[in-house]
């Protein structure tokens, strides 16, 4: 039961694409404010 | 184009107003949200915090961390939902709802498997599950996650991501069921089936019941386009924390006590009550009070209940503790009776038997009359026989004087070999007439011992006969010597019928005797042996036997302190 350490590499790269993707998600739409589908309505 | 940009209901939504660090606007959100939600996400934080804090190396604990903090994530991010302004936020948001979903499904998962395994999932499962997570994240600024965004009511559109999701999340149930079952499957029949199946099928169900309120109110609002459904799907944590704690109190799962459970439900009320101080909707004050009130007869049966059985071992202890003390006084009547029983009964017995030893002896001598050789053996063994006789009650007698604390010591310096050697001279007629040889060694020449010359006397006579009864052929050695620290040793060795550790164990107790040796020698009291301790104990001497198992022959020892000038009391 507690064999923890064996998995802490594991979890620390899943925590880091982790953080890479909800960061690069976060400059998408937040920073970059790119929702095309957000501006197409206002357009129409 | 310009103006519609510069339009605030583009960048903000369109019934908001930012009253709250510019961003946010707690007045659209129903006010179920803070109070369905907030007290739950405290809980289950602290709750998680607790158990992590417990045991951090623990595969369950960390776990169960996760999946709390994970639900409060979740919980976070549908708070933001409701009350943010900035559509951007919003967005944002929306996208971070699946794979908080997948996140707490997957720790759930895990979570059951372990705690119902006993140990970790094997490295093939940790990669499926694993790849499921990665497939969710990766997927998340995409528009297969949310696939556009509506102003009119500023919120996602989901994207086809969201029916794997569902699709995961109902094989999720199904999963953690069938993890449940092909334990109970495989264990019904062991031993340990019946301690495991009750924990294990309260955990299994308290997950799912978790985990479906969740999903199947989410994915019902989903249906029915109706959001406000989805304010029940975290009550299904309050199960979930509830069937935890109970664990926690019956089983005393991830090794905690009792006191954790109550701990929670008592933080949950104090929440609650307090949370009363800021509502001013009389309906609110209905619903909260409403769980105020069933979270208060839980912790009020819990603690009823509790009390109850502890007034009720408290007071069967107390009867026991009454009953043992009686019964142990009756047991000091008993014995102190018994004693002075012993004491009467001999006392009374050392009258005729003194009449009988003396007149058979008389008859012998020839004091009245001259005897025939036909009636002189049986008055010798009437003559023998109350001898013997009058042993085994002087043993009662000195027993009983022990015991009553009576027994009279009358100490002075006595050369324990010049006893040793008389008593050897003394058994030795004795000796040669059962065929055995009885041999003497002085190793020290004189020793000196502060002692009561007939008590000693006694002991090592004690030693010499047993020895000489219980061995059958072969020789009987007594030997004095010196030893280490200012002691004098008297050991007698024979060839005799020796004696398990068991018996060893038990020799010098009361009324107990070697298996081995009543076999040959029935007679005996089984009292001399003891005698021989409590006497040598009040000299402060040694007493034990050395044998190396039946037949093997064994030595009796008495250690003794010397006298010398120092300690010379007399």
């Amino acid at each position: 039961m507690n064999n923890g350490k064996k998995a802490i590499p594991f979890i620390s790269l899943l925590l880091l694409i982790t953080i890479v993707v909800i960061s690069y998600t976060f400059y998408k739409t937040v920073i970059l404010d790119d929702y095309n589908s957000f501006n197409s309505l206002v357009e129409e | 184009m310009e103006d519609t940009l510069l339009n605030p209901n583009i960048l903000s939504c369109s019934d908001s107003i930012p009253s709250f660090l510019g961003i946010f606007d707690p007045s659209i959100a129903p006010a179920l949200l803070y109070y369905a939600y907030i007290p739950i996400v405290i809980v289950s934080l602290v709750f998680g915090l607790i158990i992590f804090l417990r045991d951090r190396k623990s595969i369950l604990s960390r776990l169960f961390a996760g999946i709390t903090v994970a639900f409060s994530l979740w919980v976070l991010n549908i708070i933001i939902q409701w009350i943010t302004t900035p559509n951007s936020i919003i967005y944002f948001a929306w996208q971070l709802t699946a794979i908080l979903e997948v996140s707490m499904f997957l720790l759930a998962i895990y979570f059951v498997d372990v705690f119902i395994s006993h140990k970790d999932i094997s490295t093939n499962k940790k990669i499926l599950l694993a790849t499921i997570y990665l497939i969710a994240l990766i997927l998340t600024p995409t528009i297969l996650n949310i696939s556009s965004y509506d102003l009119t009511w500023c919120e996602g559109t989901i994207g086809s991501l969201w029916y794997a999701i569902y699709a995961f999340e109902v094989t999720s149930l199904l999963w953690i069921a069938s993890i449940g079952f092909n334990y109970y499957k495989e264990h019904k029949n062991s031993i340990n089936g019946l301690n495991f199946s009750r924990q294990n099928k309260l955990v299994t169900i308290g997950t799912i019941a978790f985990l479906f309120l969740f999903s199947g109110s989410n994915i019902y609002g989903e249906i029915t386009q109706n959001y406000t459904v989805n304010l029940i799907g975290p009550i299904g944590m309050v199960v979930f924390l509830g069937l935890i704690a109970y664990l926690l109190s019956k089983y005393k799962s991830f090794g905690s006590t009792k006191i954790i459970g109550v701990q929670m439900l008592v933080y949950a009320l104090w929440i609650l009550v307090f949370s009363l101080v800021f509502i001013n909707s009389i309906d609110l004050i209905h619903i909260v009070v409403g769980i105020t009130f069933i979270l208060l007869i839980i912790l009020g049966v819990g603690l009823i209940r509790s009390v109850k059985k502890e007034i009720e071992q408290r007071e069967k202890l107390e009867r026991l503790t009454f009953q043992l003390s009686d019964a142990n006084e009756k047991l000091k009547d008993l014995d102190k009776s018994k004693t002075e029983f012993l004491s009467l009964a001999s006392h009374q017995l050392r009258s005729p038997l003194t009449a009988i030893k003396g007149y058979s002896s008389m008859l012998l001598e020839g004091s009245y009359d001259t005897i025939t050789e036909k009636n002189k053996m049986p008055i010798d063994r009437i003559f023998q026989s109350a001898n013997n006789l009058t042993l085994i009650v002087e043993d009662l007698l000195s027993v009983t004087k022990i015991e009553q604390g009576g027994m009279q010591y009358e100490f002075t310096g006595i050369d324990l070999a010049k006893i040793a050697k008389t008593l050897v001279d003394e058994q030795f007629v004795n000796a040669k007439n059962r065929g055995l040889e009885l041999v003497f060694e002085n190793k020290i020449g004189t020793a000196i011992v502060r002692a009561d010359a007939t008590k000693i006397r006694q002991v090592l006579l004690n030693f010499v006969d047993n020895a000489i009864k219980y061995t059958q052929k072969g020789s009987v050695k007594v030997t004095v010597e010196a030893i280490d620290k200012g002691k004098v040793r008297f050991s007698v060795k024979d060839s005799g019928v020796g004696m398990s550790e068991e018996t060893k164990h038990n020799l010098f107790e009361k009324f107990k005797r070697g298996e081995e040796g009543s076999r040959i020698n029935s007679g005996g009291s089984g009292l001399g042996l003891y005698l021989a301790k409590e006497i040598v104990g009040a000299h402060a001497g040694e007493i034990r036997v050395e044998s190396e198992g039946v037949g093997k022959g064994s030595t009796f020892i008495v250690d003794l302190p010397l006298k010398n000038r120092e300690n010379n009391i007399e």
